[in-house]
């Protein structure tokens, strides 16, 4: 379960990002964090990676206080939440298996389990026979089912997707809404952080939508 | 171990990715350790053939002329019985001249001139190795000149010792030189592990987005560095050794070095091995410097 309450940041005096967010997910919940852009969809997500701390407030994952979570601890955190993003942040020049191995890798795991864990995530999205591409070689479509492959690879309680399909055309934007469906349905909660109306009004989900660092509507 | 393999192969990456700038570092540490090394070999070799000096340094007593041959025993059981003198041999006017008209070799002609024996007859004392200090010798050659029946000492240890101090200076301003080139070879090695972290900026960003350990991220790069350090000594140490067999048997050709007691030596292996020490040493440190704000979540 996640819950935000009272969040607030902010990177400058005048330009608040964020001001007292309260929010509470239920553990398995697929949300939309809806929003213009600069509305503070991305820095939610960043206070949840631990990637930035919030200037007020607190934020608990299983009971855990990230805002508080010590440097050394925050890896252990990003290993429960897979995260993808618009830009995919991919490694263009290593193979397909090697930026979904990655994230195995950093477990420390065997060679083995290594290489069963990212072929059976990749047979999944549909990318096993891709293996050896290079990723700069996939269209983008390839090349997001190859982020959501890393990020699920662990299997994670969270995934966090910011604009995941805002580089897609509508038909890969609903192969990789289908794709975050099956992870949910998996039990991960999910979380997509988007400004696209099409996708919020075909995808019959809760919708937490910010304004100006405000929580405007929730439901 | 598969840790290991990952550690590696990601060095290994990154030693390749960026072959010129690796190239770089590598020569910088081997033109640093290049010149420790030199001034070493150098000391080392200057150090032997003062050691082979050493043995011949006799402290030369020239006898009044004319001294019986009682008084000459007697002056030779009384300096052998002085502490440091381990042997001294009588040379007579004649063997003097003889040894003189040896040492002239073909020119000896000249010497059939003489309508007499111009030399005189002396006591060549040897000293022993552990009296062999300046100060020792000096004091020496004072008690004996002061014996009765002496008409001369003279001593070569004064231009020894000069020879030993112009040794030394050339091993201090060896080491002062390499430790020099040395702190720069750690700045050149932290520049390119720099370089490498820049150009890995992104896979450095998605390794901590995907819960990468702080040491997980540094050790590929720490690896790449004491690899840079291992490479530029091994090769710096490749080069002085060819550098050597090359000045040797060059050497051994050439007359003038064979007149001489010259016998080369090589710097020993603990050396070649703390070479290779500080090669590592100075990788490992530089890319140290530069990582160490790095792979922070």
């Amino acid at each position: 379960m996640i819950q935000i309450s009272h969040v607030s940041k902010s990177y400058s005096e005048d330009v608040p990002a964020l001001v007292d967010v309260n929010l509470v997910i239920a553990k398995g919940e697929f949300v939309f964090l809806a929003g213009p852009s600069g509305a503070g969809k991305s820095t939610l997500l960043k206070l949840l990676l631990g990637a930035e701390t919030p200037n007020d407030g607190q934020i608990l994952i299983d009971g855990r206080n990230v805002s508080r979570l010590r440097r050394s601890h925050i890896p252990l955190l990003r290993r429960k939440i897979g995260v993808v993003f618009q830009d995919f942040k991919l490694l263009l020049n290593r193979s397909v298996f090697e930026n979904v191995a990655l994230a195995v890798e950093v477990l420390g795991e065997s060679r083995n389990r290594v290489q069963q864990k990212t072929w059976r995530v990749l047979k999944s999205v549909g990318l096993a026979h891709k293996m050896h591409t290079k990723a700069i070689l996939l269209s983008g479509g390839e090349q997001q089912r190859v982020a959501i492959a890393r990020a699920i690879v662990n299997e994670p309680d969270i995934l966090l997707a910011d604009e995941p399909t805002g580089n897609l055309d509508p038909d890969l934007t609903l192969e990789i809404m289908k794709f975050l469906r099956q992870v949910n349905a998996r039990g991960t909660t999910v979380i997509i952080a988007t400004h696209d109306p099409d996708l919020l009004a075909r995808f019959n989900k809760r919708q937490v939508v910010l304004d100006r660092g405000r929580v405007v509507a929730d439901g | 171990m598969h840790r290991i393999a990952y550690f590696l192969k990601a060095a290994l990456r990154g030693l390749t990715s960026n072959p010129l700038v690796s190239a770089i570092s590598i020569v910088t540490i081997t033109v640093s350790l290049l010149t420790l090394g030199t001034f070493y070999l150098v000391y080392l070799n200057l150090r032997a053939t003062a050691a082979s000096w050493g043995g011949e340094v006799q402290i030369v007593t020239y006898l009044a002329e004319g001294l019986p041959a009682d008084e000459v025993n007697r002056l030779s059981d009384e300096i052998s019985r002085m502490p440091g003198v381990s042997a001294v041999k009588y040379v007579s006017r004649d063997d003097a001249l003889e040894r003189f008209r040896k040492d002239l070799g073909g020119q000896s002609g000249i010497l059939d001139g003489l309508s007499s024996n111009p030399l005189p007859a002396s006591l060549d004392i040897q000293i022993r190795e552990r009296s062999r200090a300046a100060p020792q010798v000096r004091e020496m050659a004072g008690q004996i000149a002061s014996l009765r029946g002496v008409d001369d000492v003279q001593y070569g240890q004064e231009w020894l010792d000069q020879y030993q101090t112009a040794v030394n200076f050339i091993r201090i301003a060896g080491a002062m030189l390499g430790a020099f080139l040395l702190i720069g070879s750690i700045l050149v090695v932290a520049n390119t592990i720099k370089l490498a972290l820049y150009s890995r900026r992104e896979e450095l960003e998605i390794l901590s987005l995907v819960g990468a350990s702080k040491s997980f991220v540094r050790i590929p790069f720490l690896i790449e560095g004491l690899a840079q350090g291992v490479l530029g000594a091994a090769l710096a140490g490749g080069i002085l050794y060819g550098g050597y067999r090359l000045l040797v048997d060059r050497m051994s050709e050439s007359l003038v070095l064979n007149l001489g007691h010259f016998d080369p030596v090589f710097l020993p292996l603990p050396m070649i091995l703390s070479l290779l020490g500080i090669g590592a040493a100075v990788g490992l440190f530089g890319s140290a410097l530069s990582v160490r704000h790095f792979g922070r979540p």
